[in-house]
């Protein structure tokens, strides 16, 4: 398991972190344009309106007004048509406001502008009315050039003028020292047109990074939502920073308004396709019908009332619902995406709240003095990179891990295969000593064996001594138990116990003695290979030949079983016999108990035998399961 | 009256075995021949009941001569003759058809009661061999069946099942045909009871123990005849059409 990228809580640290410091920032900028009456900034309040339609400052029809003065256009179009213009104008004394150069600043002026000191203009943003200038997001800062300025009160006249069917109104104005006004105009400047510009730029070029990517990938549906959403944003939020619309002023603002219904859903599709929510294939649709819906309440409303009945605010309860699902889905599957995507959603739901505050039909409030939706976009594609970055860190770790994982399982095989290999060699040496000798044996068997026999019957033809007889029998014997040994019965002690039984059969009967075969179920003896087996089963034909030959008994008891010894376990094998037994110390039969007991020895067991005259001979062979 | 032919190359068992029949009245020596191109005339020739075969033969393996013979006679018993009943002769021969063994080193006037036994259904079988034979028809003893402490002598039953080797599903088929009594009786027979003991544990007779050993055999000659085919097919020797 590679260990994820970063835990959820430090991206959750790390947001909230940039947040604050994103706000504390913009701080000043926030104070100054709320309006703190400062020595060195004058906020213009109390000034004249004027809707006279001309190009040159009018003489009458001044009236009283407030800046900043929203909304004129409904006021303005009374007796103007195709443009509409309105004018303010007020007095300041240079004295009042600072020592040293002054500037004029103003902003959200709706769309053209133009600014005279004292009769002279000195800012015009756009050539004629008929332009497609767009001043509503752009402050403008005006050096006061000490050459008109008089001593005593100056007059600075304001004109703002639109086409007839947009927005008019005139902004806030400052006047004050320039060197504080170029700071504030500068951070304006950045937070309104510098700022989104580079985020949306940035962001079209993402889209379409990921837009080709997506035409890689096809099977990759979030793709496809991240880059409609970076189109529908970059739509939306063009007229932010765009200094003249693209083309008819009008038909772009409208393209603006309703493209915001579009950037949401695609948003929320992105969110429940990035985050596989269930059934998200019926919260996409519901998504974009959702969107047309609000379109069409838009438009409706529009053109009945003229009024565009805050519809944004159905784009956040949507947003606020979906939130919820991915909540739910962060709670029932969680996913190092959860967090980050669901606080960048909750983030971008109370800046589009902000927003909606500071917006011309809300004017609830200036808020930080600036839009925040331009930077939507980016925050989401943000959320985007950085899972793919860890996606990313997580692959490469997967890969590392599954190259290791793979490299040890290569050894281990390797080290299989080089065992199996070195097992396979020794089995096969084995098998060919081991097949060697049976052939050996056999051979043996096939030539000496048959001589043996022959030799044995021709004895007994001629009456040969019972010495020479009991030799070839015992020979014949012999190669008996050697072939046994070599038969593949798998440490199965009892049954080449058995077959010396077996083999014995004949003799016993001819000596008139009775078996009892006294086997009990044993475990294998793992290590009785051939050679021990042979070793085991000479001790064991001394043993009952001694019967045989000296017992002059009339039972035989042969047995096995499993039995402890010292605490370990192994196989008991007796023979006893119900002869005349014998001294313990005669020692002809002493040296065969010598051989036998070092035969147990080198085998690893032990062996006992106990007789008196009179009492019979009780043998006791111990072999041990496991050898060391 | 049993009819038996005898091939052996060695002159002297001949002559016994010639011998030790004459005697009785229900066994008749119809044939006999030295080497394995005469033994292949006699058996073609037919006419007996019982095959004595020796495997060592001058001109090649006895072990043929048990093949055709089981061929063209099946209802015939066949005995091969060995000095000591070495497992790997035994077995191999058992797998060619034979039914029974006799050792050279014997008395061979116990060859009688051999020839009349196998005649009347029953098979001498050595504990080695019934060990061999558990292993190859698959029901060979495990080490967790001996660490079954206390198991009385006669009880002999073999319990759940054994590790047992590869096989082809041809001879696991065959093999599975062994029956439960088989099975104890083969197992008592391994542990080196005797018939008389094995039949007194199991409650049968003794010849009835003969004669499971008699099924054995022929299982034993089926499922290796099994095998080889399925061998032979598996290498692609035999169309299996």
């Amino acid at each position: 398991m590679p260990k994820p990228f970063l835990k959820p809580q430090v991206w959750v640290f790390l947001i909230l972190t940039s947040l604050a410091c994103f706000v504390s920032i913009n701080l000043p900028a926030m104070v100054s344009a709320q309006g703190a009456a400062r020595g060195d900034v004058a906020i213009i309040k109390v000034a004249e309106l004027n809707f006279t339609l001309s190009q040159s400052i009018p003489i009458t029809g001044w009236m009283p007004t407030t800046l900043p003065a929203n909304s004129l256009a409904e006021r303005a179009r009374q007796g103007q048509a195709e443009t509409v213009n309105a004018w303010a104008r007020f007095k300041f004394d240079p004295v009042s406001v600072g020592n040293g150069r002054l500037a004029l600043y103003t902003e959200n002026n709706r769309e053209g502008l133009v600014i005279f000191l004292n009769g002279t203009e000195i800012l015009r943003n756009s050539e004629g009315d008929q332009s497609r200038v767009m001043g509503w997001n752009r402050p403008y800062l005006a050096p006061l050039p000490p050459s008109l300025l008089r001593a005593g009160t100056n007059e600075i006249v304001v004109r703002v003028s639109s086409k007839y069917n947009l927005n008019l109104s005139i902004g806030q104005v400052n006047i004050g020292l320039q060197q504080v006004l170029v700071q504030h105009y500068n951070k304006q400047y950045f937070l309104r047109i510098a700022g989104p510009f580079a985020a949306n730029v940035t962001m079209l070029f993402l889209t379409f990074a990921v837009l080709i990517l997506w035409f890689v990938r096809r099977e990759e549906p979030t793709l496809l939502w991240i880059a409609l959403m970076g189109v529908f944003w970059f739509i939306r939020n063009y007229h932010f920073f765009a200094y003249e619309a693209p083309f008819e002023a009008r038909l772009f603002l409208e393209i603006t308004y309703y493209s915001v219904f579009f950037a949401c859903a695609a948003t929320l599709s992105f969110c429940a396709d990035f985050l596989k929510l269930p059934r998200r294939r019926v919260i996409i649709i519901t998504m974009f019908g959702l969107c047309l819906l609000l379109s069409i309440g838009r438009f409706m409303s529009v053109h009945s009332h003229g009024y565009d009945g805050l519809y944004n605010f159905g784009s956040l309860l949507i947003s606020v619902g979906v939130t919820g699902l991915m909540i739910q889905s962060w709670r029932d599957n969680p996913t190092p995406d959860h967090p980050l995507l669901i606080s960048a959603v909750i983030l971008i739901i109370l800046l589009s709240i902000h927003d909606l505050g500071r917006s011309a039909s809300v004017n609830f409030w200036e808020g930080m003095g600036f839009h925040a939706q331009p930077y939507v976009g980016l925050i989401l594609f943000a959320v985007f990179l950085v899972s793919i970055g860890r996606r990313f860190v997580e692959a490469l770790n997967g890969v590392e891990q599954a190259n290791l994982t793979l490299e040890a399982r290569v050894e281990t095989v390797r080290q299989h295969l080089s065992d199996s290999e070195r097992a396979r060699r020794e089995l096969e040496v084995q098998n060919a000593i081991e097949s060697e000798r049976e052939r050996l044996m056999r051979e043996m068997h096939d030539g000496i064996g048959s001589n043996l026999v022959t030799a044995l019957a021709i004895a007994k033809q001629a009456d040969e001594s019972p010495r020479t007889i009991h030799t070839l029998q015992r020979a014949i014997s012999d190669l008996k138990i050697t072939l046994d040994s070599l038969a593949p019965v798998e440490g199965d002690m009892v049954a080449l116990l058995a077959n010396f039984r077996h083999r014995l059969e004949p003799d016993l009967r001819e000596a008139g003695l009775k078996c009892l075969w006294k086997v009990e179920l044993c475990p294998p003896l793992l290590w009785l290979d051939a050679v021990n087996a042979l070793q085991m089963l000479r001790i064991v034909q001394e043993a009952i030949s001694n019967v045989l030959a000296h017992a002059k008994a009339n039972v035989i008891e042969i047995g096995a079983k499993p039995s402890q010894c010292d605490g370990e376990d192994g196989i008991e094998t007796w023979i006893s016999d119900d002869g005349i037994g014998f001294e313990q110390s005669n020692d002809n039969i002493g040296r065969g108990l010598g051989n036998m007991r070092a035969r147990a020895a080198s085998l690893g067991g032990t062996f006992s035998r106990v007789s008196k005259p009179g009492t019979g001979t009780h043998v006791v062979l111990w072999l041990p399961l496991r050898r060391s | 009256m049993i009819r038996v032919i005898i091939v052996e190359d060695d002159p002297l068992v001949l002559d016994r075995f010639a011998e030790v029949l004459a005697p009785w009245d229900d066994l008749r020596l119809v044939g006999q021949a030295c080497t394995r191109a005469e033994g292949w005339l006699v058996i073609e020739a037919g006419g007996y009941d019982v095959l004595v075969c020796d495997l060592g033969l001058p001109d090649g393996d006895g072990t043929d001569l048990v093949k055709l013979s089981t061929q063209c006679h099946p209802s015939a018993d066949i005995m091969v003759l060995t000095m000591f009943a070495d497992h790997h002769k035994v077995l191999a021969a058992i797998k060619a058809g034979a039914r029974g063994y006799l050792l050279k080193d014997q008395n061979l006037g116990e060859c009688v009661g051999g020839i009349r036994e196998v005649r009347r259904g029953g098979s001498p079988i050595s504990p080695i061999i019934a060990r061999l034979l558990l292993n190859e028809l698959g029901h060979g003893q495990t080490v967790s069946q001996h660490q079954i402490k206390g198991q009385s002598m006669g009880d002999g039953t073999i319990l759940g099942q054994s590790v047992q080797p590869k096989r082809s599903p041809i001879v696991r088929e065959a093999a599975s045909r062994l029956t439960e009594r088989e099975i104890e009786a083969l197992n008592l027979l391994a542990r080196g009871f005797s018939y008389l003991e094995c039949a007194d544990l199991l409650g049968i007779s003794a010849h009835t123990v003969g004669s499971h050993v008699k099924n054995i055999y022929r299982k034993l000659e089926v499922s290796s005849r099994a095998e080889a085919v399925f061998e032979a097919s598996s290498l692609g020797i035999l169309d299996p059409h």
